[in-house]
This record gives C-alpha cells, sequence and structure tokens, in this order.
C-alpha cells in the first residue's frame, strides 16, 4: 500500500510501486481533470503541484511521491485568481491541456507574483496546446498577477 | 440555487431516466460552474433539442462535436435567442444518434468542413422560437389572457399587467399545448445573445477539471487496452510470443485483433509495460520499404507531367511559352500528424443484445453504424455517447472509423468493457495523416508585368479514394479537396490550367484541418508573392490589382494591411508578408511580420488577421478560431 496526500486528503492506494503518478491519480483516485498528453513529460498536460512546485506526474513513480503534498486541478479552489482570469479571457477551446496550463500559471505566480512576458514564456513553455491558446494564456495570467488573492478582474 | 445537489454523471443518468426524461445518452454538461443538476423532472419537451424542467432549468441538446470551435456555445445562443430563456439556468447534453440530429450538410450526425453554425441557424432558432410560443400559450391560457398580450424573457412569461411566471411552472402545461405551425423568427436587430461575444458554456467545467472526455470514462470492470500497431502500415502479425507480457501484474489478456495485439489490462501502466514485452513477428508488406524521400522523389517526377486537369482557362501553355518573363517554382510538405492533445481513445461495452459505446468522436453515425456492422448487430442496438473531444482537426472524423472498430473488435474478443487508449506514440506513429503534397507551379509575366499565365500542378495522395464520400467527392478523376483552394483561385490571371496526380501509396490519409486549403493556400500564396517580386511589384498592391472583381477578398486584404500598418517602417531585420484565402465561406488575409536568424530560424512576431465570415453568432470564439488557425498553421510551417 502507498500513501498518498492529495489535494489535502490522506489516500492508501495498492499499485505497483514504478506507476507514474498520473495514472494513480486518473485511475485510482478518480480525479480525471489530469490530463495524459505524452507519457514523456514533454507536453505539460498532467501538470500538478507537488510541495507547490509544478511537477510532470507521468515522470514521477508513486512511490516517490509518498509523504509529499499533491495538488490536481480539482483541488486548485474556484475561486483562485488564475481560474477565474481562464474564464475572463476565455481561454479553453478543446480544455485538454487547460489543467496543466493553470497548474503551472498558479505555481509561477507564486513564485513571481508579478511576471514579464518572458518569465510567463519560460515558465509556459513545456505546456502545449494545441488549439494554440498562448496568447490568452499570456493575457489570464496578467490578469491573474494583477489581483492576487482577490480574484480576476470579470 | 436551491434545489441544487451534487451528482456524479451515473446517479444523474439514472435520475434523468427516473424522472422521465428517457434515458439521457448524452453527457451532462453542467453550464455552472459545479458538476450539480437539478433532480426535477423535464416534461416539457417540445423537439429534440430542447427540454424544460420543473425548476426552469432548460437542457439544451447539441448535435455538434464540441472540440474546441465553440460550437456548443454557439449551438446554445442560437437556441436561446428565441426561447427567451435564462442564460445562467442552461445545461447542455450531447446528443445520441438519431436521424433528427443530422448534419443537414451531410445527410449524418458529424461535425466537420466548418458547418455546424451555419447549417443549424435556421432550425434551432426555429426549435426556441416554437417553445417560446408554446410557453406562452401555457401562460395565457392559465391566466385567460390573450397571447398577445403576453411576452417572454430571461426564462419567464411576462403579461403587460405586470404579472409573471416562471418558465419551470409552466412546463407541464406547456407541454400539452399544440406546437406552432409557424413561428415568426426575431428580427436581427432585436437579438440580445447573437452577435454578441459571450462566455463559454464548456470552460467552467474545463478549467476545474471536471468535463467529461473519452479517456475520462469510467466504467465498473474496465480494462485499459493498448494495442501494437504494425511498424509499418498495413502490417500483419506473422506470430507473437506473450509468455512476458502476461506475465506483468495487471495484464488479464492478450488477444489478436485486425489490427495488432491487444492487451488488456486493469490500467494503463500495465498494459504499457505488458505491450512492450510482446515479441512479434510481422509479415512483410508491399509498402515495407517505402519512404518520404522517395515518395516526394516520385511525386517530383509526376510533378513533370500533365496530370487531369481541374481547370483550363485560355490557352495557358502558348501564353506561357509566350511570355516576357516566366518563373516555377516547386513546393514540398510533409505528411503531418493531427496530434490532438488527447490521444485517440474508445471506451466499449459489448453484451449479448446491444453495445454502448463511449467516444470523442466527429463522425457520430458512421462510427456507430461501423460499429454495429462488425458486431453483426443493428444499428439502433448500439447507443453511442459523444464526450467532449480533446481536439479534433478531422482526426476525429476517421472514414475508416479506425479508432472506434478497432475498440469494437478488441470488445468482441474480451467480452468485458474495455478502453482502447492509443498512446501519444501510437497516434503519431499509426496514422491517419495529412497527405505529403508535391507542387509545381509556373506563373508568365507580360513586358508590364502584368500576370498572364498561370500553371499548377499538384500531386498527392486523394483522401477520398476507397472512402464512402468517394463518389460524392470526386469527379472526373478529380478529388475536389485535393485542389480546392488552388482551382479556385481568386485572381483575374487569363490563362490558367491547374491539373492533378493522385498517386495510391499505402500511407493512411485524411482530411487535417481546412483540408485542402491548409496545403494549397500556403503554394498559392507564397508562389504569388514569387511573382509580385520578379514583377517588381508590392505584394499587397499586387494582389489588390488582381482582385478587383473579389470583392469579399479584397475587404479583409484591405482590412489586414491597414491595421497591422502595411507600407510603414518596421525595425532592422523584421519584414512583412501578406496573404488572402477564401476557404469554406469565410474570407481571411493575414499580415505577418516576421525576422530570420543567422542560422535560418525564424520567428514570428506579429500576425494580424481580418476575417469575413459573413453572419456570426459569438465574435469571441471567431477570434479565438483566428488565434487558433495562426498557431496551428504555424505548426506546419515553422
Amino acid at each position: 500500500m502507498i500513501s498518498l496526500d492529495v489535494n489535502g486528503k490522506k489516500h492508501l492506494v495498492d499499485v505497483e510501486p514504478d506507476t507514474p503518478l498520473l495514472w494513480v491519480i486518473r485511475e485510482k483516485l478518480g480525479l480525471t481533470g489530469t490530463k495524459y498528453g505524452c507519457g514523456e513529460g514533454i507536453c505539460g498536460s498532467c501538470t500538478v503541484l507537488i510541495g507547490g512546485k509544478a511537477e510532470r506526474s507521468c515522470q514521477i513513480a508513486v512511490k516517490d511521491a509518498q509523504g509529499k503534498k499533491i495538488t490536481t486541478i480539482e483541488g486548485v479552489p474556484k475561486n483562485h485568481p488564475v481560474k477565474k482570469a481562464w474564464l475572463a479571457e476565455e481561454v479553453s477551446q478543446c480544455g485538454w491541456c487547460q489543467p496543466g496550463q493553470i497548474i503551472s500559471a498558479v505555481a509561477l505566480l507564486k513564485e513571481k507574483p508579478k511576471p514579464t512576458d518572458a518569465d510567463i514564456d519560460t515558465a509556459m513553455e513545456g505546456n502545449i496546446c494545441r488549439c494554440g491558446t498562448y496568447q490568452r494564456i499570456r493575457y489570464a495570467i496578467h490578469t491573474a498577477a494583477a489581483t492576487p488573492g482577490k480574484g480576476g478582474v470579470r | 440555487m436551491s434545489g441544487i445537489v451534487k451528482v456524479s454523471r451515473r446517479e444523474f443518468l439514472a435520475t434523468s431516466a427516473l424522472a422521465g426524461g428517457g434515458l439521457i445518452l448524452g453527457l451532462y454538461l453542467p453550464a455552472a460552474d459545479t458538476l450539480a443538476a437539478t433532480l426535477s423532472a423535464e416534461p416539457f419537451k417540445p423537439n429534440a433539442f430542447i427540454r424544460v424542467g420543473h425548476d426552469g432549468w432548460v437542457t439544451f441538446i447539441i448535435n455538434h462535436s464540441e472540440m474546441g470551435q465553440g460550437t456548443s456555445t454557439a449551438l446554445a445562443m442560437l437556441i436561446a435567442e428565441e426561447l427567451e430563456c435564462d442564460w445562467k439556468r442552461i445545461r447542455l447534453e450531447f446528443a445520441p444518434v438519431d436521424p433528427v440530429y443530422n448534419n443537414p450538410a451531410f445527410g449524418a450526425q458529424g461535425t466537420g468542413g466548418s458547418t455546424g453554425t451555419w447549417t443549424e441557424f435556421d432550425r434551432l432558432r426555429t426549435m426556441g422560437a416554437s417553445a417560446r410560443e408554446m410557453l406562452i400559450s401555457a401562460a395565457a391560457k392559465g391566466w385567460k389572457a390573450d397571447t398577445a398580450d403576453c411576452r417572454a424573457e430571461n426564462g419567464r412569461v411576462i403579461h403587460k399587467r405586470g404579472r409573471s411566471i416562471d418558465y419551470g411552472k409552466l412546463a407541464e402545461r406547456a407541454a400539452k399545448m399544440p406546437v406552432p405551425k409557424e413561428v415568426k423568427l426575431k428580427e436581427p436587430g432585436s437579438w440580445k445573445l447573437l452577435e454578441k461575444p459571450m462566455h463559454r458554456l464548456d470552460s467552467p467545467a474545463k478549467i476545474n477539471g471536471i468535463a467529461e472526455f473519452g479517456l475520462d470514462v469510467q466504467l465498473p470492470g474496465l480494462l485499459t487496452v493498448l494495442i501494437a500497431h504494425p511498424p509499418v502500415f498495413g502490417g500483419k502479425v506473422k506470430s507473437f510470443k506473450a509468455d512476458k507480457a502476461s506475465a506483468v501484474p495487471g495484464v488479464k489478456k492478450i488477444v489478436q485483433v485486425p489490427s495488432g495485439i491487444a492487451v488488456a489490462a486493469t490500467g494503463f501502466w500495465a498494459a504499457h509495460k505488458g505491450r512492450a514485452l510482446l515479441e512479434i513477428t510481422w509479415e512483410e508488406v508491399e509498402w515495407g520499404k517505402l519512404d518520404t524521400t522517395e515518395i516526394a522523389g516520385n511525386f517530383a517526377k509526376m510533378a513533370m507531367t500533365p496530370g487531369t486537369v481541374a481547370r483550363r482557362e485560355g490557352d495557358p501553355e502558348h501564353s506561357l511559352g509566350g511570355a516576357v518573363r516566366k518563373l516555377s517554382a516547386e513546393y514540398v510538405v510533409p505528411y503531418l500528424a493531427h496530434a490532438c492533445m488527447e490521444p485517440l481513445n474508445c471506451t466499449v461495452d459489448l453484451r449479448k443484445d446491444g453495445c454502448d459505446i463511449w467516444v470523442g468522436t466527429q463522425s457520430q453515425t458512421q462510427d456507430r453504424n461501423a460499429a454495429a456492422r462488425v458486431l453483426g448487430l443493428k444499428p439502433e442496438q448500439v447507443d453511442l455517447h459523444t464526450t467532449f473531444l480533446g481536439g479534433g482537426f478531422g482526426r476525429r472524423a476517421n472514414p475508416h472509423n479506425d479508432f472506434v472498430v478497432t475498440a469494437v473488435e478488441v470488445a468482441r474478443e474480451l467480452k468485458r468493457p474495455v478502453k482502447v487508449v492509443w498512446t501519444r506514440e501510437d497516434d503519431m506513429k499509426a496514422g491517419y495523416y495529412r497527405p505529403l503534397w508535391y507542387d509545381r507551379i509556373s506563373a508568365g509575366l507580360d513586358e508590364n508585368g502584368n500576370l498572364m499565365a498561370w500553371q499548377h500542378t499538384i500531386v498527392g495522395q486523394s483522401i477520398m479514394a476507397g472512402t464512402s464520400w468517394e463518389p460524392v467527392m470526386i469527379k472526373n478523376g478529380i478529388d475536389a479537396t485535393s485542389v480546392e483552394g488552388a482551382k479556385d483561385i481568386p485572381y483575374a490571371i487569363p490563362n490558367i490550367l491547374v491539373d492533378l496526380h493522385s498517386p495510391r501509396l499505402g500511407v493512411p490519409v485524411q482530411w487535417w484541418r481546412s483540408v485542402g486549403h491548409s496545403h494549397n493556400a500556403f503554394v498559392v500564396e507564397s508562389f504569388l508573392d514569387e511573382v509580385a517580386h520578379a514583377a517588381g511589384k508590392d505584394p499587397f498592391e499586387f494582389r489588390a490589382a488582381l482582385l478587383s472583381e473579389k470583392p469579399r477578398h479584397l475587404g479583409v486584404l484591405k482590412m489586414a494591411a491597414e491595421k497591422a500598418g502595411w507600407g510603414k517602417p518596421l525595425p532592422a531585420g523584421i519584414a512583412r508578408g501578406i496573404a488572402v484565402h477564401e476557404s469554406y465561406g469565410s474570407f481571411v488575409a493575414n499580415v505577418v511580420e516576421a525576422s530570420v536568424d543567422s542560422r535560418g530560424k525564424v520567428r514570428v512576431h506579429r500576425v494580424v488577421s481580418a476575417v469575413d465570415c459573413g453572419m456570426h453568432v459569438n465574435p469571441d470564439t471567431i477570434a479565438a478560431q483566428m488565434e487558433s488557425a495562426v498557431a496551428f498553421a504555424l505548426s506546419a510551417t515553422l
């Protein structure tokens, strides 16, 4: 049995210890907001927060995630400034990559509350969006940054 | 909201069935920012697209696939504009397969070819208006009032003397009202929603991670299946050993299916590990040694020979031969994967008497029918449930129904619920692709730099050959999609020849976002720039002069140029380019500002787009689609 702390809740899961965290989150915990896109840590769809940092859950064996605080898209509050900004700027298209994008943006703003365009591009370049929502992602991060903790402007 | 409880999807389905709404086969999509549903019955079902509940919430049945293009919001706007319902109390469900939900342009249920909004524009508004009139009649009857004294607004019927009643309270009685034979649609000037930038109804579910895509479907006892696809297109298994793969904990069964070897396991990771340990010997196949360099080489030779004529105007050969200035260029664009962010997948629950399929598809009727054919069932015994699509771009409307057929073949072997998943590598390596195209194009100028002759030879596989679309789309040896955007170039050129070679090869090809236009616009507009340069003319002015009879092309061309500041100085090292094209009734011009660094790397600094798509519904979605199209195009060209 492996013990996980996901979105503030403790879970005991019976899985092979080398299973990527991604598949445990999706299949065992039923939190399907964390997406599979490549399985190689290239596309960013599976991004979760581990100890506040954006990590690729497809690249972390579940045994190595024990004892760490994991936050998935479902654990980011609905009124979080980043989520509010995502709605205000109407970022989503197909939506598959957006949970990973949002998690990366949350981590970025924690580290740099007032990021420049270059900061955003650097932090977000590992999150691929086939619909091409990059421009609105940039807007949304700026929108979120303008009102930290207070919600985005709508 | 009172009366709202959190329910799981399964509970919602069960509840809805009990509530007399009929079994809801579509996906429940919350319009609010919680996965919440009223548990009230929906007694008023005026037509196949609308249900009204006791609580005043309305459910719209969405018959086009939502893959990011915003169709679910646009279609909801069409209904809501006439229904006069409360925009904050709307639920969306994806339609089951039924002829009533057919795409009017296809005669089958499906999404593609930029047909969603315009084909539904009148139908859905009429559905909304008809339901509204029934609600008004019900209210008037209850009040013993004249319907002419009643109007509908924001989910209520209001009498001119001030009393009003919520749609929910009217639902039961409205169901007993006669369906109006004719309804009057609102004049554009009185629209409240249409042509206004509306927030998407699917965004809250998507950003909170609760929108259900195909890959997110879970069923009791579900096995996850990965297929070992052949290393060469069309390859067949000669023999295989599964001892090592079977020993992986979690691997339940390994079976051969027509498309390869299927490894079924309790989860993705076990199936993935098992698949890697398979020992498979593949048959040699006809196309085994072919590579893209050889294909392009063969196509280049073909491009030097006359093809099947798609268009001939004037005397192009003679005119080209006699030109004062003649120039030619060759263009080759590679096979391209659609690379949807959500890898392909399909979930099947096959029972003796029927089958349920959950899939993010653009091609409901054909996928359902193909599954029935493979299983020996009647089409109506197969219930296909459309989920959200994590990207489509044409790939999820496969003319051979590949990802659905494979999944039902696996289900037939395993006799338990299966979710067949393509890994990213499968998605890229196992087809289908936009074809590789080889274009040879020549132009002739007269002594004043006027474009007198245009000769364009196109070489590439037909995406329609061998599909059910072939009889419609291939006429006189010309696949209309191979030459769209090239045959119909808008420029006033007196002598034109466009011809086509459609070699047959074993590489699986399929439509890709914007289909023939994606490569033909690139080739035509790139070459036209070469011609303008050779003529010593400004590329904007050169185009504008050739488009004097094409007001919509000219309109977007001028607007893009104006907004981009065409002709104004740019920083050193940055240059501008301009292009214009029409596809599927929309006219678009782009001005691109780009630079090339010392290593030849192209960087795009700014793109200014002008679009004339005629009547529009949600302008913010159109802006989003233009942004999306620019990014998609850059992914193919840089």
